[in-house]
């Protein structure tokens, strides 16, 4: 082709850019009235780099010691030329992030994007889940003071009632009986060494996925479209859909730096493992609704449906025969709804009347 | 259509400037935020409390050690280039929290709210204080005397 | 039958002694039921009394041969006058009894040259040993009330009765027993026996009960132990100078000390009481409810208007730290460093514990100058962190300044967006799929 630079040549000969090209250029995305769920998953994707970026910057004055952790947060906080925006950052879009999985989730589960050909992504965006709830579990810890040693005491301590392995399970989460130094050390390196490794490669198998298959449309679209209802309509990923992810970004942007700077993620008072613990602890918000459930049923019990629970969702693409087939499925539309509906309601009673 | 072309060029400049500021305001933080504050070891568990030659023998000084004071002793008769010469402590009274200072008359710690004195091992001599000051680590690096809080 | 009895009570009695025991014939019988009624001095003496463990027997006090064997009638032999047998000393002779190895200067160097050698000459001069002696009054505390008899443990093992966190609880044995204590008068009145109820809720009986602190004074720090008596005015304002150093200083330069004298007044005591001393407040100060200064200062008189003056300025220091301390934290809580703010907050602190001391001069003039110093450093520190906490504002204009950016950026991406779907032929698109 003529005007291409030389360099260019180079790389193409090497990586075949030319058909990368080729396909960016091809790429479109549905339009309809649900097209606005499309840009959760690239919203979280920006959180995940805000994340990735802010922590690596984090990691250059945060020390992992039960002696020197509160500390140095509190040195960041304090002392380094903008460390309350760079730790704000962190947390308010570690809690953004974990927000918009949710809601990414719940989206792909109501418009069932998760039917054939897309299971795998299915599959891989659950487990992100998962990885991004023990980003946010291992992250609490860190900053080593006195609410996330106690949430984290509370949390660990339902790792003894996996059976067979719960002894196990909860002295390899607590580096020992109790929850020390040696928890922090830990999680620690779960929460920047073991957690990303793992998340950059299910993050990479979940986006490649997404790019062979395209986005989905909702069954009732294709119904409405198959019946002449409406039209089918797409359009351009590049650029007409990118600028307005980017919109998106930059909004969220706006929005994590006006609460970074409004209010600095607090710091709260050094963990002391002396003290009593104050009734009402509670954990993270996304863990609230298991907290509080696990309140009313047999701890044991409790611990066992939501593993079920668990897996049944991660495997869920393979049980909607319906929607794979292309109709439309009510009752999994329920099941997505209650859950949904649980999920908030016990969060809400998690926060309103937590009981004992 | 000849209207539209400079529109859109202007939007394309606008939004590349947009983006830039953008840029600039995210990077500038950044920047700075790599660069540790200065005149602070990282964290709080050692300083450098003095330069060789700032002391003389049997002269004591007050030095910032985190957010609370700490003492520096060149003892009577010590070396001010042999680490062992010197010796620090928290110089904060273990009585009611006072800053404690060093008496050249006494070659003792002394502190002056409630006439507490204590020895150049930090034990209570006389006085209300209950406890001794704790003891830091000093060590001599350059022309530098470092303190830290590191167990001896 | 009987000598394998023995035999195997020698076993015992050996295996009791961790330093080498010396084979004693009254060991022997005095832990055997079958000899005595009582064998718990025997076997509380072999369990760690320090004069067993420095190698002394039964005959170093009591005398007579612990060293014949056994055959019947020999106890007799044992404790046979002839050989130096004393009968048990009996209450009015305990004193004696002890200190005839304690009040010997060559004899106790040889076991432990720094214990000194008069406890019982101060015996003599003590509301006790008066008691014994002069009246033979024998319900008085006596050597072994305190130490024990035979089972006596050194001042520094944490058993001991006269451990110092166990001195109260040892004195309390009689003092705080009503009917015990009944027709004991000091000064023509019936002496009180809520001492160690008073004294277990004073700071220094906090410190010494609650918190084990050997360096807050138990009892015997102000009347003594071994010479215990009531103690007069000046001598309890001494025991207090010993420890509050300054305090017995400023007061003594102060116009109190003359005045008190002349009205018989005690010193420290006056104000701050005696077994029940209470950690002060500054509300002890001034002129409002529950200051002392009012009992003898009337309205408006010098000495009233030096106590108000003397208190308004050491609220006034303590007002001004706390507003410090609070902007100080406020600008922490907003991440603006706070700890050089802290450190230099530290002066004023030190000046404000500092006052509370010179207040004993009674002099306004010196605590003014104290607290003026101090509100002066943290007026300054209030300024830093003020001046701080601007920064804060410069943190909103560069948020207000990235936000104005953002908007802008997103208004552009929102025409660009118009712009691109205008050109787009999205027909074209559909179709491709």
């Amino acid at each position: 082709m003529p005007g291409r630079s030389k360099v260019y040549e180079w790389f193409n000969t090497r990586a075949d850019i030319d058909n990368i090209l080729k396909f960016m250029k091809k790429k479109t995305v549905p339009h309809h009235r649900y097209s606005l769920w499309y840009y959760i998953g690239g919203m979280c994707l920006f959180l995940f780099i805000v994340q990735v970026v802010t922590g690596i910057l984090l990691l250059l004055y945060y020390k992992p010691t039960a002696e020197a952790a509160f500390e140095s947060v509190q040195y960041i906080m304090t002392e380094v030329p903008f460390g309350w925006l760079i730790r704000s950052v962190h947390s308010y879009a570690a809690n953004l992030f974990i927000g918009f999985v949710f809601i990414h989730m719940f989206s792909v589960f109501l418009m069932k994007g998760y039917r054939k050909p897309r299971e795998l992504t299915w599959v891989s965006g659950a487990f992100l889940l998962f990885i991004a709830l023990g980003f946010g579990f291992s992250g609490y810890l860190l900053p080593w003071n006195q609410l996330a040693y106690l949430a984290t005491n509370v949390g660990t301590n339902f790792a003894v009632m996996v059976p067979f392995v719960g002894e196990w399970l909860l002295e390899f989460m607590r580096g020992g009986p109790e929850v020390t130094g040696a928890t922090l050390t830990r999680f620690f390196g779960f929460h920047v060494a073991v957690l990303p490794g793992i998340c950059t490669v299910l993050l990479a198998a979940h986006i490649i996925l997404i790019q062979r298959h395209g986005m989905s449309t909702p069954v009732s679209i294709e119904k409405e479209i198959e019946t002449g209802k409406a039209r089918r309509l797409e359009i351009p990923f590049f650029p007409n859909f990118l600028y307005r992810d980017m919109l998106g970004w930059t909004l969220a942007l706006g929005l994590i730096i006006l609460l970074s700077t409004l209010f600095p993620w607090e710091l709260g008072e050094k963990a002391d493992i002396l003290k009593p613990a104050p009734p009402h602890v509670r954990p993270e918000w996304f863990f609230v609704f298991m907290y509080q459930t696990l309140k009313y049923v047999p701890k044991a019990l409790g611990v066992f449906g939501f593993a079920v629970a668990g897996i049944i969702w991660i495997i869920l693409p393979f049980m909607d025969g319906k929607s794979n087939r292309g109709e439309r499925n009510r009752i999994f539309t329920i099941i997505g709804v209650a859950a949904l509906l649980y999920i908030i309601i016990f969060t809400f009673i998690g926060y309103v009347a937590p009981g004992e | 259509m000849d209207e539209k072309i400079p529109r859109r060029e202007a939007i394309n400049y606008l939004l590349g400037a947009g983006i830039g500021a953008l840029g600039v305001a995210t990077l500038f933080p950044v920047a700075r935020y790599i660069i540790p504050p200065e005149a602070s070891g990282l964290g709080s568990s050692s300083v450098a409390a003095a330069k060789i030659g700032e002391l003389k023998p049997n002269e004591g000084k007050i030095f910032k050690f985190g957010n609370a004071p700490g003492i520096l002793v060149l003892k009577p008769g010590g070396d001010p280039n042999s680490a062992s010469s010197y010796a620090a402590f928290t110089a904060v009274c273990t009585h009611l929290n006072c800053t404690v200072q060093y008496r050249d008359d006494l070659k003792e710690i002394w502190c002056a709210c409630h006439n507490g004195h204590f020895d150049l091992n930090g034990k209570v001599i006389s006085g209300p204080p209950p406890e001794a000051l704790r003891e830091y680590r000093v060590a001599i690096k350059g022309d530098e005397i470092f303190v830290s809080s590191e167990e001896a | 039958m009987k000598k394998i009895k023995l035999i195997i009570l020698t076993f015992v009695a050996i295996q009791f002694s961790s330093i080498e025991a010396k084979e004693s014939s009254c060991i022997n019988c005095h832990l055997s039921s079958e000899w005595v009624s009582d064998t718990t001095i025997a076997s509380v003496f072999m369990a760690g009394d320090i004069h067993r463990n420095m190698g002394l027997g039964c005959e170093d006090c009591h005398g007579g041969d612990p060293k014949i064997g056994f055959v019947e009638g020999d106890p007799v032999l044992a404790m046979d006058p002839a050989k130096g047998y004393k009968d048990p000393p009996g209450r009015l002779g305990v004193p004696e009894f002890c200190g005839g190895c304690h009040s010997d200067v060559e004899y106790m160097k040889r076991y432990n040259p720094r214990l000194s050698t008069d406890q019982l000459k101060l015996y003599k001069t003590s509301i006790h040993g008066k008691s014994l002696y002069n009246r033979k009054d024998t319900k008085v505390a006596i050597c072994t009330d305190c130490h024990g008899g035979h089972g006596i443990l050194p001042s520094s093992d944490s058993r001991s009765g006269v451990f110092h966190a166990n001195i109260p609880g040892t004195c309390k044995k009689c003092h705080s027993d009503t009917g015990y204590m009944r027709g004991y008068k000091y000064e023509g009145k019936q002496i009180p026996t809520d001492q160690y109820d008073e004294y277990r809720e004073s700071i220094h009986g906090i410190l010494v009960l609650e918190k084990g602190d050997n360096s807050a004074p138990a009892c015997n720090a102000c009347h003594g132990n071994h010479g215990a008596t009531p103690p007069n005015l000046a001598s309890v304002s001494a025991a207090c100078g010993e420890c509050h150093a300054n305090n017995r200083d400023f007061f003594n330069g102060s116009p109190h000390k003359e005045a008190w004298e002349a009205m018989d007044l005690p010193e420290c005591e006056q104000c701050h009481g005696n077994h029940n001393i209470k950690a002060v407040t500054d509300d002890l100060l001034g002129v409002s409810e529950g200051a002392i200064c009012l009992d003898c200062h009337a309205e408006n008189s010098a000495g009233y208007l030096t106590a108000q003056k003397m208190s308004m300025s050491i609220d006034s220091l303590k007002y001004s730290i706390a507003d410090a301390d609070s902007i100080v934290q406020e600008a922490e809580r907003k991440g603006v460093e706070g700890g050089q703010a802290r450190f230099d907050l530290g002066a004023a602190k030190d000046d404000l514990t500092r006052v509370r001391s010179v207040v004993h001069t009674f002099d306004h003039q010196q605590v003014s100058e104290i607290t003026t110093a101090g509100i002066k450093t943290s007026g300054g520190v209030k300024l830093g962190a003020e001046a701080a906490l601007k920064d804060i504002k410069i943190r909103q204009i560069g948020l207000a300044v990235s936000l104005l950016v953002i908007i802008f950026v997103a208004i552009m991406i929102r025409l660009k967006i118009k712009q691109v779907d205008s050109k787009t032929d999205f027909e074209a698109w559909s179709q491709s799929k």
